[in-house]
């Protein structure tokens, strides 16, 4: 895709960020593109946790790093003098292998869980990957699809934010190919990922829903211009290296 | 007309008459007979949707009857009101199914996934291969009672009739050649299909089926070419054939697949199943290799599986079919889709459940009186003796932390459905082990049955744990496949625990086996810390044997780091134990296995790790014999086969390693391969044959055994690398590496490489994939 030929906006890193930072409430949002959405959206989580934000992750994609999250806890806890171990009793995380799963996690778990364990931000990686297996019959999957696009819009008018973060994929089935613009599409905020020379570069693809705020509530590091930052803004507002570790590096066990 | 027989049930089907028979008795006899038979489905959905589903169902010519029951869900183990759905059509359960589905979300579905065989042998409690009286009135099922139970362990088999169906050259696989030369052999006699009219050969085939009548038709790859091309020649030549023993049934066939599993590619066969006949391919049988006859009778007996669909699934299928006949008998209804999601957990608890058994990484090289203690199927035990299944781990009744580390609740309620199933088959083997055990001793040849039964269950007992956090297993749950490795953990921790007190040394361990070692101890000092630990892991943990000695190699990317489950050692009654190092792996070529077999002989007589070093020279002169005939060009090119599984179809290979250009080669000359099949091939040297093969765009550096030519030779230097590595493995403790071979083996002192000359001294074996 060619970014200048469509109408988007380049959106710096950091405004996604500062999403998180701030207190949400209630919007849905999607971020799609490269591989790299997932340690964006792992980086974006870890800084919600260090401001006290507690999180849920469902993994339909089995990218959830959790040493990636422990070795961010344990760096980060270092300089904010808490314990690692507090900040990773504010995260939790379910991992669905099939779509059966992934629908039952998301319209029977997910809302029963967030309630009660009160997580503002409800992170999805690879909510459609599950769908993609040809096993499950088409009509199902979309039927399902719809059951789940149904909860995550109850789930926000609870005021819960949620981030969908998906990598692009090409499909032999136009039909599959369908679902993700079908998912997309419900979304209120969409932001499309690539990489440029090792840095993800995020576009503001389009709103969708009536929430236009975040140019207004974008913060302080930077509103529309290009995202070329060689290095991305701690809480604290210094420059820190993401962590070198790579989030597709699979935790331990294969299935 | 009544007819009493005393026999054994040998196949069922669904038909026409609801299911139809066939029971074979203690002559040999066969008889076909029916029993109707209503397939059921349940539906979780209110009482005003069954307007619906009546309306739905009306429009198949046959009754589709409804009525509201209360039965019990598992993993809630609430009763629920269910919409019972009774399809009084066999063969049209599957579109019944289908037809609801496409208007009812997925959920609401139960027991609608399970085949009809398997729902009539469920619910009527019979099995393949059951002995007894079965009375037959015109034709019809009318009665049985049976001596004899599914899960009998002192049981018999009809006397069974076979006959062989092969393609005649054994060398190439069928699934390469275009042309095949059919063989039938039975009652000890073989028979040439050969003929230019392939109408005569379909004439010769069903004449030898109606003198031989078989039972069984057993063949090699019957399932994805010979079956097929014989029915196609069949239905073009209009010439029926009479593989099936039921002339008014069809074929039972599958397409061929690939899937994922744990992991990796795998690929299937499709299926060819007859009527009223077994149709067993040994290429398309995990548990026929592995166990035979014995073993799929055995497996068929206990899952309640027909004989043919039994041979041709995977240990998975078997589990859960006998989980299924479990929840039917103890009435439980299970949903069609599992749906069971993970419970949310902190990063905190994640970090510490994905971690798997324990491993202590061994002192590398050479060691001396090493005993070593194994657990013995430690985790099924675990499964059984902490009631460890998908439904009781986190149950919603109970509040406890049982599980060690993870905190996790276990039902105190009730036994889960995994325990359940398996028990049985826990003592079943132990029972088999030991039957074997006192046979073989007294040179009673039965001892091979037994040996073959406990076999097959050992494929189950070793897959149940991998299969518990399997995606797709029906009764799977990640959960508890954490808690049985936090079990395992705490298991291997307490024995070494014991251990270290009593003054042993712990010198390895990896997950369920552990290697002491203590001055001076005696067997019966093992056996007396091996009663301890059981009595307190619970866990019956014995001892496997005392080692001369034993080598722990180091890994080829790293010599100072170990490879798990690695190594070799003679026992002290002189057997051999080899893990993991190339004569044992399926992906070396047979010459290298042999090389490493015959130096490994040479070590027999060594008492200590003194006696192995004297030896070094005799192992260094007969690694040199085949070496020297490797590289004089003269070994024979069929050992040096190498066999790999294609991981994907020939276009999506991007590189040009040897699997791609042999998966590319094969499909050039028109054999098409899906991910996970087997490929066999020989390394060549792309420099000759290059020159040889003139209308080659492209020098190849592999070819297939099936185009493979003798002339064509073999790549001296890779296979020389192989072969110097495999040497290495042995001896490198004693300072031997490859480099050091290279000069002591075939004189090779290292040369500034030209860019013409094709050197691979520095090829790992790995980069040959
Ligand atoms: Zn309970």
């Amino acid at each position: 895709m060619n970014i200048n030929s469509t109408p988007t906006t380049l959106v710096p890193y950091t405004t996604l960020l500062r999403r998180f930072e701030a207190e949400p409430s209630g919007k849905l949002f999607c971020l799609y593109g490269d591989r790299s959405v997932f340690r964006l959206s792992l980086y974006a989580a870890s800084h919600a946790l260090l401001s006290n934000i507690p999180i849920a992750l469902v993994d339909g994609t089995n990218r959830f790093d959790v040493y990636y999250i422990a070795e961010f806890a344990r760096r980060a806890t270092h300089q904010q003098r808490i314990a690692p171990e507090e900040l990773l009793q504010r995260m939790f995380i379910s991992r669905a292998f099939t779509c059966y799963q992934m629908e039952a996690t998301l319209t029977e778990r997910l809302p029963a869980f967030a309630q009660r364990k009160h997580t503002p931000i409800i992170i999805i990686f690879g909510l459609l990957d599950s769908f993609y297996d040809e096993q499950a019959p088409l009509f199902e999957v979309k039927a399902s699809i719809q059951r789940i696009i149904a909860s995550l819009h109850k789930l926000k008018q609870q005021h819960f934010s949620i981030l969908l973060a998906s990598q692009e994929m090409k499909l032999a089935s136009s039909e599959r190919n369908a679902l993700f613009p079908k998912l997309k599409s419900a979304m209120d905020e969409v932001f499309r990922v690539t990489e440029n020379q090792g840095q993800p570069r995020i576009v503001h693809e389009m709103s969708y829903g009536k929430y236009l705020g975040i140019r207004n509530q974008g913060g302080s590091h930077g509103k529309n211009g290009p995202d070329i930052h060689h290095g991305h803004p701690a809480g604290d507002g210094k420059l820190v290296q993401v962590p070198p570790r790579n989030a597709e590096g699979r935790s331990g066990r294969t299935r | 007309m009544f007819t009493r027989i005393i026999g054994w049930l040998f196949d069922v089907y669904p038909s026409g008459k609801g299911i139809t028979l066939w029971l074979i008795d203690r002559e040999g006899t066969k008889y076909c007979a029916s029993r109707p038979f209503v397939p059921s489905l349940y539906m979780h959905i209110a009482e005003n949707e069954e307007r619906h589903v009546a309306a739905l169902t009306k429009s198949f010519p046959f009754p589709v009857t409804l009525y509201r029951v209360v039965r019990r869900e598992i993993y809630s183990n609430q009763e629920w009101n269910m919409l019972s759905v009774n399809v009084s059509d066999t063969t049209q359960f599957k579109n019944v199914v289908w037809k609801l589905e496409r208007s009812f979300p997925h959920f609401v579905f139960f027991n609608s996934d399970i085949p009809v065989p398997q729902m009539f042998f469920y619910e009527t409690g019979l099995f393949p291969l059951a002995y007894g009286e079965y009375g037959i009135q015109n034709g019809i099922l009318t009665e049985w009672n049976l001596n004899d139970s599914y899960d009998s362990i002192t049981y018999t088999l009809p006397p069974l009739v076979t006959m062989k169906l092969n393609n005649r050259s054994d060398f190439i696989s069928p699934k390469f050649r275009k042309h095949y030369q059919l063989e039938v052999s039975y009652e000890g006699e073989s028979f040439s299909l050969e003929d230019e009219e392939p109408t005569n050969i379909l004439h010769s085939l069903n004449r030898h089926l109606q003198r031989c009548d078989p039972d069984i038709i057993h063949t090699q790859f019957g399932d994805a070419i010979l079956l097929p091309m014989l029915t196609s020649l069949s239905a073009e030549l209009k010439i029926p054939l009479q593989l099936n023993r039921d002339a008014t049934a069809g074929y039972f066939t599958t397409k061929e697949s690939s899937y994922f599993v744990y992991g990796k590619i795998a690929h299937k066969d499709g299926a060819f199943e007859l009527a009223g006949r077994w149709h067993l391919d040994v290429e398309n049988s995990f548990m026929m290799g592995e166990s035979g006859l014995d073993g799929i009778a055995e497996i068929a007996r206990l899952t309640q599986l027909p004989v043919q669909h039994q041979s041709r699934s995977t240990i998975g299928t078997a589990l859960s079919s006998m989980q299924l006949s479990w929840a039917y008998r103890n009435g439980y209804l299970v949903p069609a889709k599992k749906r069971e999601p993970e419970d949310f957990k902190s990063a905190a608890t994640l970090l510490l459940a994905d971690r798997g058994g324990l491993i202590f990484q061994p002192k590398l090289g050479f060691h001396e009186q090493i005993a070593e203690l194994d657990f013995v199927s430690m985790y099924p035990s675990i499964m059984v003796q902490h009631n460890v299944s998908p439904e009781t781990v986190n149950c919603r009744c109970c509040v406890n932390e049982t599980v060690p580390e993870l905190k996790y609740a276990i039902c105190t309620e009730r036994t889960g459905i995994v325990p359940s199933t398996l028990k049985p088959i826990v003592d079943r083997r132990s029972w088999y082990k030991k039957e074997k055990k006192r046979l073989k001793k007294l040179n009673d040849e039965r001892w091979h049955l037994y040996d073959h039964r406990q076999n097959a269950l050992k494929w189950i007992l070793v897959t149940c744990f991998g299969y518990l956090g399997y995606k797709n297993a029906r009764f799977g749950k990640i959960e508890a496949h954490e808690s049985v490795n936090a079990f395992s953990r705490e298991k291997i921790l307490q024995a070494k625990e014991i251990a270290e007190a009593q003054g042993f040394e712990f010198i390895h361990a990896i997950v369920d086996c552990m290697w002491l070692k203590k001055a001076g101890a005696t067997e019966r000092d093992y056996e007396q810390l091996c009663a301890e630990v059981t009595a307190t892991t619970k866990v019956e943990i014995s001892l496997e044997g005392i080692y001369k000695w034993i080598l722990f190699p180091s890994s080829k990317m790293d010599p100072n780091i170990p490879t798990a489950n690695k190594y070799v050692g003679y026992y002290s009654d002189d057997e051999i134990k080899i893990r993991g190092i190339e004569v044992r792996r399926r992906d070396t070529p047979v010459f290298i296995k042999r090389m490493q077999g015959e130096m490994l002989e040479v070590l027999k007589p060594a008492r200590d790790i003194n006696d192995v070093e004297e030896l070094v020279p005799a192992m260094l002169s007969k690694a040199k014999e085949f070496i020297e005939l490797l590289r004089s060009g003269k070994a024979n090119p069929l050992e040096l086969v190498i066999k790999r599984h294609i991981t994907q179809e020939a276009d999506d290979y991007k590189n040009r390693s040897a699997s791609a250009e042999v998966a590319k080669a094969l499909d050039e000359a028109g054999i098409k391969l899906a991910p996970g099949e087997a490929i066999e091939y020989i390394l060549v040297d792309a420099c000759l044959s290059g020159r040889q093969a003139t209308g080659k765009k492209k020098p190849q550096k592999a070819i297939p055994l099936s185009l493979y030519s003798f002339d064509e030779g073999y790549d001296i230097e890779k296979y020389t690398e192989m072969a110097l590595k495999a040497v290495e493995t042995l001896l490198l403790p004693f300072g031997w590496d490859v480099e050091k071979l290279r000069g002591c083996l075939y004189g090779f002192t290292p040369k500034k490489r030209k860019s013409s000359e094709r050197q691979s001294t520095q090829l790992e074996l790995g980069s040959f994939e």
